[in-house]
C-alpha cells in the first residue's frame, strides 16, 4: 500500500502530470462534444394508460377513438363545429398522472414521431408537476409546456429543443400565474398531451403517434467544467503542498550540509593553523625553527627601520655538546636540549623569540633590546644554566655570542658577527658571554 | 673634456643612487664579571650599572681602536660605602701596557657612568 502511495507521490511530483491532465481536458472536451450521448426512446407500449380526450369537456361535440398497435397510437377524431377551438387528442400517463412523472430536462433534444392523415398543425403538451401552483385533484394545475407544429408526411420525427416550447399563456392567465415563474419546465413530466392544432379543419383526420425519443448528454456541460476545474484545482493544490515539503526539506537538507561544510572549514582552518605553527616549531623542543624564525626577524626588521627600536641576536651553544651524546646517547642529548628550552623560555620576555638554530644552537631574538642589556640578558642565562643541573650525570655550560642589528644591513652580517662573537667565547674557554660591538664605517 | 665631466656626472649619480649596504666594523667584547663579596652581588644598583658599563665600554673610541683581536675583561666588583666599584682589566696580559686595558668605575645611584682608563701605574 505505502509503494502504491510512494508512486502517486512520484507521479504529482513530476511535472508531466501537468500536460496528462491538459491531454484528458482536451480529450473530455471532444469526447462531450462528439459523443457522450444518452438517448431515450419512449416506448409507447410501457404506458398502458392512454386517454383519449376531445372538446366535449370544453362543451364542445368532436369524437375521437383509439387504436393501439404494438409500436403506435392511432387517433381517429371529427373535429365538429360546437366550440370555438375543435380539438381532439389523446393523453400519455407517464407516472401517476398527477404529481409523479418523468424528468426530461437534462435532453436536449426532443423527437415526436407523428404522422398526420389531414391537415393541420399537432400540439404537444409536456404537462408539469409544480408544487407550487398544483391544486389537488385538479388536472387543469399541470403546466402547459407547449410547442404546434406541422408534422411531417414522411416517416422522419420531427425535432424540438427545450427552448422552443413555451408555457401555454392562457394557463398563465388562467391561473394568475407570474410571468417569471411561467417558464418551461420539464423536469417532472406526469402526462403527456398530443392534440390536434388551432386551426385544424374540421372533419375526419387522423394521428399515428409512433413514440418519442429524448437525446441529451450523459452529464451535464457545467458538470463536465465544474469536475475538470476541480480536478485541476486539487491536482495544483496537491502538486502545491508537495512542493512546499519538498522546498522544506530541500531547504533543511541545505541547512544541514552547509553546518556540516562551516564544520569541515572549522576543522581545516584548525588543521591548517595547527600545521603552520608545527612548520615553524621544532618537534623535540617546541621552540620556534628557522623556518618561523624568518616572520619574527622580518617584524622586527621593520620596527627598526620604523621606530628605531634596536634589536639584538644572542647566539649560544652548548659546550662539549658531542661529547654528552657520545658519552650518555642521543636520548640523554634530548633531554638536555628540552630542559635548556624549558629555562631559557623561563628566563626570557614573551616578546623575545627563542629559535633552535640547529643542532646545539638555540639563537634569541630581542626586540626592543640594545647589546648591552643583550649581554646582561646571556650572563643571567649563562649564570643559570651553569647553576642548573639540566641532567644528573654532566654539568652543562653554554657560550653565548651577541650583536645588534644594525638598520639595512643584510641579516647574514648580523648572524656572522653574533658567530664571530660566539667563537671568541668557545676559544675563550666556552661558558663565556661574547658581545660583538661595531663601529659603522662611512 | 666636456664628455669626461658628463660621463663622471653620471657615475657619480649613478653611484649616489645605488643601494649601499652599511658596512659593519666590529670588536668582539667579553666581560667576565666577578662579585667580590655577597653586598656587592646583591647590591640594588648592580644590574644597571652592569648594562651601562657594558654600553659605555661598546662604545668607547679606545675599546674600539684597541689593537687586540678580541678584548677579554675580567671585571672585578665590589661595595665602596653606598657605590659600587668595578675594576676592569684586560685577561691578555700581551698587551698589559695598553690604556684600554685597565680601567675603573665608581657606580653611584642616580649618576652616569664614568669609564676611567689607565695603564695600571
Amino acid at each position: 500500500m505505502s509503494r502504491i502511495m510512494e508512486k502517486i507521490y512520484a507521479l504529482f511530483r513530476m511535472n508531466i502530470l501537468i500536460f496528462v491532465l491538459l491531454a484528458a481536458t482536451v480529450i473530455a472536451l471532444f469526447a462531450y462534444q462528439n459523443g457522450l450521448d444518452e438517448i431515450v426512446f419512449l416506448n409507447l407500449s410501457d404506458y398502458p394508460y392512454v386517454i383519449a380526450e376531445t372538446d366535449s369537456a370544453d362543451g364542445g361535440s368532436s369524437a375521437v377513438a383509439i387504436t393501439r398497435t404494438d409500436s403506435s397510437i392511432i387517433v381517429d377524431y371529427e373535429l365538429k363545429e360546437g366550440y370555438a377551438y375543435p380539438y381532439a387528442g389523446v393523453k400519455i400517463l407517464l407516472g401517476d398522472g398527477k404529481t409523479k412523472g418523468r424528468d426530461f430536462s437534462k435532453y436536449d433534444s426532443i423527437f415526436v414521431w407523428v404522422k398526420p392523415r389531414g391537415e393541420g398543425t399537432v400540439r404537444i403538451y409536456f404537462r408539469a408537476y409544480d408544487p407550487a401552483f398544483y391544486r389537488d385533484g385538479d388536472e387543469g394545475s399541470l403546466k402547459f409546456n407547449e410547442v404546434e407544429f406541422f408534422p411531417l408526411e414522411e416517416t422522419y420525427p420531427a425535432v424540438f429543443v427545450p427552448q422552443e416550447f413555451r408555457v401555454a399563456s392562457w394557463w398563465v392567465a388562467q391561473n394568475e400565474i407570474s410571468v417569471h415563474k411561467a417558464r418551461v419546465d420539464l423536469s417532472n413530466i406526469p402526462l403527456i398531451e398530443i392534440q390536434t392544432g388551432t386551426n385544424a379543419p374540421l372533419g375526419y383526420g387522423t394521428l399515428e403517434i409512433r413514440g418519442f425519443c429524448f437525446k441529451g448528454k450523459k452529464i451535464a456541460k457545467l458538470d463536465l467544467v465544474t469536475i475538470l476545474v476541480a480536478l485541476w484545482f486539487v491536482t495544483f493544490l496537491i502538486i502545491l503542498v508537495i512542493r512546499f515539503f519538498d522546498y522544506n526539506r530541500e531547504r533543511a537538507a541545505n541547512r544541514k550540509k552547509q553546518e556540516e561544510l562551516e564544520k569541515y572549514l572549522e576543522a581545516l582552518e584548525i588543521e591548517k593553523s595547527e600545521y603552520e605553527k608545527s612548520s615553524r616549531t621544532d618537534p623535540l623542543t617546541g621552540c620556534l625553527n628557522r623556518a618561523g624564525f624568518g616572520s619574527v626577524l622580518l617584524r622586527e626588521q621593520e620596527n627598526l627601520t620604523k621606530n628605531g627600536s634596536p634589536v639584538s641576536f644572542v647566539l649560544l651553544d652548548i659546550d662539549h655538546f658531542k661529547d654528552v651524546n657520545d658519552t650518555y646517547g642521543h636520548s640523554v642529548g634530548d633531554e638536555v636540549l628540552i630542559n635548556l628550552t624549558k629555562l631559557i623560555q623561563g628566563k626570557i620576555r614573551n616578546s623575545d623569540s627563542l629559535v633552535r638554530w640547529g643542532g646545539e644552537e638555540f639563537v634569541i631574538l630581542c626586540g626592543e633590546t640594545p647589546i648591552q642589556n643583550a649581554q646582561f640578558l646571556a650572563e643571567k642565562l649563562r649564570v643559570a644554566i651553569e647553576k642548573t643541573q639540566l641532567i644528573p650525570q654532566q654539568k652543562i655550560t653554554c657560550s653565548f655570542g651577541i650583536s645588534e642589528m644594525v638598520q639595512g644591513e643584510d641579516p647574514k652580517r648580523l648572524f656572522e658577527r653574533a658567530d664571530k662573537a660566539l667563537y671568541a667565547s668557545k676559544e675563550g674557554g666556552r661558558n663565556r658571554v661574547t658581545s660583538a660591538t661595531y663601529r659603522r664605517q662611512r | 673634456m666636456k664628455r669626461l665631466a658628463l660621463f663622471l656626472f653620471a657615475a657619480f649619480l649613478l653611484a649616489s643612487c645605488a643601494h649601499k649596504e652599511p658596512e659593519v666594523d666590529f670588536k668582539p667584547i667579553q666581560l667576565n664579571w666577578s662579585a667580590l663579596s655577597g653586598d656587592a652581588e646583591s647590591h640594588p644598583d648592580k644590574d644597571r650599572c652592569v648594562i651601562s658599563i657594558t654600553s659605555t665600554l661598546m662604545q668607547d673610541k679606545r675599546v674600539l681602536a684597541s689593537k687586540m683581536e678580541q678584548l677579554d675583561y675580567l671585571v672585578m666588583y665590589d661595595v665602596n660605602g653606598e657605590n659600587l666599584e668595578f675594576k676592569g682589566n684586560c685577561g691578555n696580559t700581551a698587551f698589559e701596557n695598553a690604556v684600554e686595558c685597565h680601567w675603573t668605575v665608581v657606580c653611584a645611584a642616580g649618576e652616569n657612568v664614568v669609564v676611567k682608563f689607565h695603564n695600571g701605574d
